[in-house]
């Protein structure tokens, strides 16, 4: 392992972004980062600002008008950067498939390294998510 | 108030207008009626149940594709009672008087409509695009029946696609 895949796998600062969430994968994601979970143990820490972040974690089914703010946000990240869609919307569009103003999905937009299904899924299954995401770039 | 009270309320308003303006009433229950309302007379019978009978809140205008027409559905309120104006549009000429004069409360109620059925307010002061998106064709009204998610598909992003096609 190089020195910087060492640095880099060991504090993935992490974006949210709400994509026309309901706000229940939101909840469990703000869960995650709480002691009881604790999602500081990887090193993960939330950031305000795409531009200090490794780790952007999207949840929602990707309304129409909102997909030319998430690829401007991901562009925005600097290189490396990883993509997590978390829940079913932001897999698939979720409940919301063939509605006229959804893009059913994260990876219609911008590149998606792990999905962690559920509606809402757990806060252990957004962990396992991220933690997943750091073993596949080398943890 | 009880339902005499509410039932003469209506019974008013199609004295006053006439029963070829104002049919099809129906009183179910206490603090709820409905009305079919003619589409020239629509702006006088909501002034009039403002000034007479104190409905002064519009709750929402709802729009519906009835196959052969479209029936846009006025829900006013005033002291607890609710009162739904059901208003009959033909499909060929698909506008109706905007009421933002009378209750200004209308004023993004009657933009949605426009963007999502195409029933157009005639006489509104800002007419323009409320919640579709900035790119949207401007004769794509995705809740008109004759728009399905795949034609919708065709004509916004140039092809078919979702579960059904790939």
């Amino acid at each position: 392992m190089s020195i910087a895949t060492w640095a880099r796998t060991h504090s993935p600062w992490l974006i949210h972004f709400n994509a026309g969430a309901c706000n229940a994968c939101d909840i469990e994601v703000v869960a995650a980062l709480t002691p009881r979970f604790d999602i500081e143990r990887f090193g993960a820490l939330l950031k305000g600002s795409p531009r200090h972040a490794d780790v952007m974690v999207v949840s929602g089914s990707v309304p129409r008008k909102i997909r030319d703010r998430l690829k401007r946000i991901y562009e925005q990240m600097p290189n490396p950067k990883f993509v997590v869609a978390v829940g079913s919307c932001a897999m698939s569009g979720g409940v919301f498939q063939d509605c006229y103003n959804v893009m059913e999905g994260v990876d219609k937009i911008i590149p998606v390294d792990a999905y962690v299904p559920g509606c809402p899924p757990k806060p252990e299954a957004i962990l396992d998510g991220v933690v997943k995401l750091l073993v596949s770039a080398g943890y | 108030m009880s339902l005499e009270e509410h039932a003469k309320v209506v019974e008013d308003l199609v004295k006053e207008f006439g029963d070829e303006n104002v049919y099809n009433t129906k009183v179910p229950r206490v603090y709820r009626a409905f009305a079919h309302v003619n589409r020239e007379k629509f702006r006088e019978v909501v002034e009039y149940l403002k000034e007479k009978h104190g409905f002064t809140h519009i709750t929402t205008i709802s729009g519906v594709d009835m196959g052969d027409s479209y029936e846009i559905v006025y829900h006013l309120r005033g002291d607890g009672f609710s009162f739904s104006l059901k208003v009959p549009v033909p499909k060929d000429d698909p506008k109706v008087p905007s009421i933002v004069d009378i209750l200004n409360g209308a004023v993004l109620y009657e933009r949605e409509v426009n963007d999502l059925l195409g029933v157009f307010p005639e006489g509104h002061p800002d007419p323009k695009r409320l919640i579709l998106a900035y790119d949207w064709p401007e004769d794509v009204h995705p809740l008109r029946k004759e728009w399905d998610i795949q034609k919708i598909r065709e004509r916004v992003d140039g092809k078919r696609w979702g579960k059904d096609v790939e």
